[in-house]
């Protein structure tokens, strides 16, 4: 289709596949034409504006795509997406467009769509960004000024420089430096501020001491024409920690779109029973509004907005949201349903017995989000030693300035403030941040995510990794593996057929066949659906059952003895894995053999986990043989199957508890608990998906051997720190000494930590490339 | 070197305006997206002809910012 539309250039571009748009267009969206619900997100008038959350976004083509697509829908006026955040804003005539119909539009091209509404803490982050960033700039214009006219102070000091000309460049310069200083410092002196009134020893306290100390300094030199003048040591230094503050909040915002993703998955809506003048009908509410004893009906492929009792007779889910197994679950009348999980085969109508807030799924969530506050974070090498170094050279600073009172010196001001400068943290303060967002960029690039910058220095320590199975180690779908077709027929033929008549079918088994179909698929007719058993259909008319060996019995008793025997025989082995039967109203055609197929990479993974003295344990919700199968392919020892979310959690406390620094790799929200418990946190995905939020690292490819890479990639950062750490180290120790002695003019104390931190950018620059990490596994 | 008691004041309005020009795209989102833009010069304007007349003023993505 969207070749169709000319727009055939979206394959040039795009750099990763794209998502495969949902068939049936869905009436789901008119839930978005009322007024109640676009409160926040629309603007109306004569000219209507939307901001939407678009998912799935990933490249420059899907940009490209989304823009051209939508501007060439009649009454649109401009659409733009923001990349970074995956929003879309789009103006158009409010008489020719509905709001549904755009996102009809975008799920037809195969992007996933909802309402752009910001949690509070995101917007908050937003906006800090925002003004660190004006704040950043307006240090780096005025900053760069004030350097200038130092420059020509110093040459001064050098060759001579007329007293009126020094004067007058002097009180440039305090001109210069006030908008720094009293806006572009502020975050330094409001943390000080902060700092004092709750008594804890922050960065803030020495930095803005230092800043104050070195601005009074400079003005009474400047004012009393003696001593020298240190405008330019002030603006460099406030420029270079709000650079460092500035790359690490970007990084946090990442995160937190992470997070927000999280509330995504329940729906938003629900349809409801009523019965009211009107008469009985369906209406669509929005699902906070479901109470209990509400009817309500869920079309297949759509998500459960609430926990109820189902009322219909029967149909299957996919609960893998809270169980993360993918194989659907047949659930009769009477039987409880969950809400998160995804009705597959027929409509049916749910007695809603859990307001939303108390529904399974957030109940879930919460577990969760405790969870994650007892979560052991482990604090940055580089913050620890930069606070205590700091609290040491304001011990220092203090006593050089007393010593030189006492001593009657006349440069004790100088001194004090060369002590505070040569030796300001910079370069310990910028070692860190720089250095991990540096690598969370490249990483990017390889398809690992760091949502959380403590990623990068936990993944080096860890020495035990627990796995999930299904999703994680396995793939959602299983693989065709086999085909034995019993009388003298054709296997592709026979393919073809079973594919024909689960093409409607949203089971794995289904997905499985159609993706090993190379034929046609031929329209089948009548077909019925037995839930957990099979289907049966018309195809040109001729009936055929596709099913398990149950059904084959149910359906064709008579025959199924006779072929039994070559049946049996012709199934090569029948344990672990899934045999579907294909069958004409008389015989069994064919044989179909399922096997669950390891994702890409699995192996190199483990083997590279295991050279690192990584011990492994899988647990899994799956059934506990599918699991020891698993687990012995893989040489894993300690594998336990049948898992629930709990005890998921408690088998990873005990390795806690041992002492290990334990990464936990899963995909499903059932994962989420003991995903927050662990030291690290992988979610693996091919989409961002639930998990994520709770994640340190998720991720992006579909192989899972970059995992391997990441680790790589951490070891070389967590090194590349340390040297960055030495090397200021080295410095101090060598400058500090030199600086009380008075040895050091503030001038040359300013060069020495710029060219120090200076070290420290190139040094880091080199994690801006992955060359020298072995790549070619991947 | 007279010149300079000029040249420094010029040059501090300079600063201002420079200062002034960060601080209006700051506010007016133009530094909200610094991955898309980069990759935005790939397209060509002319694959649809509405979109090469309506991308000039298309940031139009600051109505929560200001």
């Amino acid at each position: 289709m969207i070749e169709h539309g000319g727009f055939s250039r979206y394959y040039e571009f795009r750099q990763q596949p794209g998502r495969k748009p949902d068939s049936e267009t869905k009436d789901i969206f008119d839930v978005y034409d009322k007024h109640q619900m676009q409160i926040g997100w629309v603007t109306e008038g004569s000219t209507m504006s939307a901001e939407i959350l678009v998912e799935g976004i990933h490249c420059a083509a899907c940009i490209w795509l989304i823009e051209n697509w939508l501007m060439q829908l009649p009454g649109v006026d401009t659409a733009y997406v923001n990349l970074s955040q995956s929003r879309l804003s789009i103006q158009w005539s409010a008489d020719q467009l509905k709001v549904s119909d755009i996102f009809r539009q975008l799920m037809k091209i195969g992007y996933g769509a909802r309402p752009f509404s910001q949690s509070t803490k995101q917007a908050e982050l937003n906006k800090q960004r925002h003004t660190l960033l004006k704040q950043l700039g307006i240090a780096a214009v005025f900053g760069m000024q004030v350097m200038v006219i130092s420059v020509a102070l110093y040459s001064g000091d050098w060759f001579g420089i007329d007293p009126t000309m020094r004067i007058f460049l002097e009180r440039v310069n305090l001109l210069l430096i006030l908008p720094v200083l009293l806006y572009s410092a502020q975050p330094f002196f409001i943390g000080a501020i902060r700092n004092l009134k709750s008594r804890t020893a922050g960065m803030d306290l020495p930095v803005s001491l230092g800043l104050t100390l070195a601005f009074l300094g400079s003005l009474w030199a400047s004012l009393s024409h003696t001593g020298d003048i240190y405008y330019d040591s002030i603006a460099m230094f406030i420029f270079f920690l709000l650079g460092a503050r500035y790359l690490e909040l970007n990084a946090r915002i990442k995160g937190s779109t992470a997070m927000d993703m999280l509330s995504s998955v329940t729906p938003e809506y629900a349809t409801r029973y009523s019965t009211d003048k009107q008469g009985e009908r369906f209406v669509t509410v929005p699902a906070v509004e479901l109470n209990i004893d509400d009817y309500i009906l869920v079309k297949p492929g759509e998500v459960l907005p609430a926990d109820g009792i189902l009322f219909d007779q029967c149909s299957t889910f996919d609960e893998s949201l809270l169980s993360g197994e993918h194989t659907p679950i047949l659930r009769t009348k009477g039987d409880q349903v969950l809400s998160g999980s995804i009705n597959i085969e027929q409509a049916v109508s749910i007695r809603v017995n859990k307001q939303p807030e108390n529904s399974t799924l957030s109940s879930i969530l919460r577990l969760a989000q405790s969870s994650n506050q007892g979560k052991p974070r482990i604090a940055m090498l580089s913050e620890i030693v930069a606070s205590r170094f700091v609290v040491g050279i304001l011990c220092l600073a203090s006593i050089v300035a007393i010593g030189g009172i006492i001593v009657g010196s006349d440069i004790w001001l100088t001194t004090t403030i060369a002590v505070l400068v040569v030796t300001c943290p910079c370069a310990l303060s910028l070692a860190t941040p720089l250095a991990i967002s540096a690598s969370i960029n490249t990483m990017m690039q390889k398809g690992v995510f760091i949502a959380k910058q403590h990623a990068l220095e936990t993944l080096t320590k860890v020495d035990h990794v627990v796995f999930d199975k299904t999703g994680t180690l396995t793939s959602d779908t299983p693989k065709l593996i086999n085909i034995v077709p019993i009388y003298d027929v054709n296997a592709d033929e026979c393919l073809c057929i079973a594919a024909s008549l689960e093409q409607f079918s949203a089971h794995p088994i289904a997905k499985a066949l159609l993706t090993a179909n190379k034929l046609e698929l031929v329209y089948s007719d009548s077909s019925k659906n037995t839930p957990g058993l099979g289907v049966s259909g018309m195809i040109n008319q001729q009936e055929y059952f596709l099913g398990s060996y149950e059904y084959m019995a149910t359906q064709l008793k008579q025959s199924v003895g006779s072929s039994k025997n070559n049946t049996i025989n012709a199934i090569p082995n029948i344990s672990n894995d899934s045999v579907v039967f294909l069958a004409n109203s008389t015989v069994i055609l064919a044989v179909f053999t399922l096997k669950e197929s390891l994702r890409n990479g699995v192996k190199p993974l483990i083997n590279y986990l295991r050279e690192q003295n990584i011990t492994l344990s899988l647990y899994s919700g799956d059934r506990q043989e599918s699991v020891n199968d698993l687990a012995q392919t893989l040489e894993i020892k300690d594998a336990k199957g049948g898992c629930k979310p709990d005890q998921k959690l408690k088998y990873l406390n005990d390795h806690i508890n041992s002492g290990k620094t334990v990464a936990m790799i899963g995909d499903g929200i059932n994962d989420s608990p003991a995903l927050s418990q662990a030291h690290l946190a992988i979610a693996c995905s091919g989409n961002v998906n639930l998990s994520s939020a709770n994640a340190d690292i998720v991720l992006i490819n579909k192989s899972i051997d970059t995992l391997q890479l990441a680790h790589r990639f951490a070891n070389k950062t967590s090194r590349i720190i340390r040297q960055n750490i030495t090397w200021a180290i080295i410095y101090n120790v060598c400058a500090v000494p030199a600086a009380v002695m008075g040895w050091v003019p503030p001038w040359l104390a300013g060069i020495g930590m710029s060219l120090s931190s200076v070290i420290v950018v190139i040094n880091t620059s080199r994690l801006n490339r992955v060359d020298d990490v072995p790549t070619d596994e991947i | 070197m007279d010149i300079l008691f000029l040249l420094i004041p010029l040059s501090i309005i300079l600063v201002l305006i420079i200062a002034g020009a960060f601080l209006w795209s700051v506010k007016h989102g133009q530094f909200d997206d610094l991955e898309g833009q980069g990759q935005r010069i790939l397209f060509d304007d002319d694959a649809i002809d509405k979109s090469s007349k309506n991308n000039e003023n298309a940031p139009t993505n600051d109505q929560e910012n200001t």
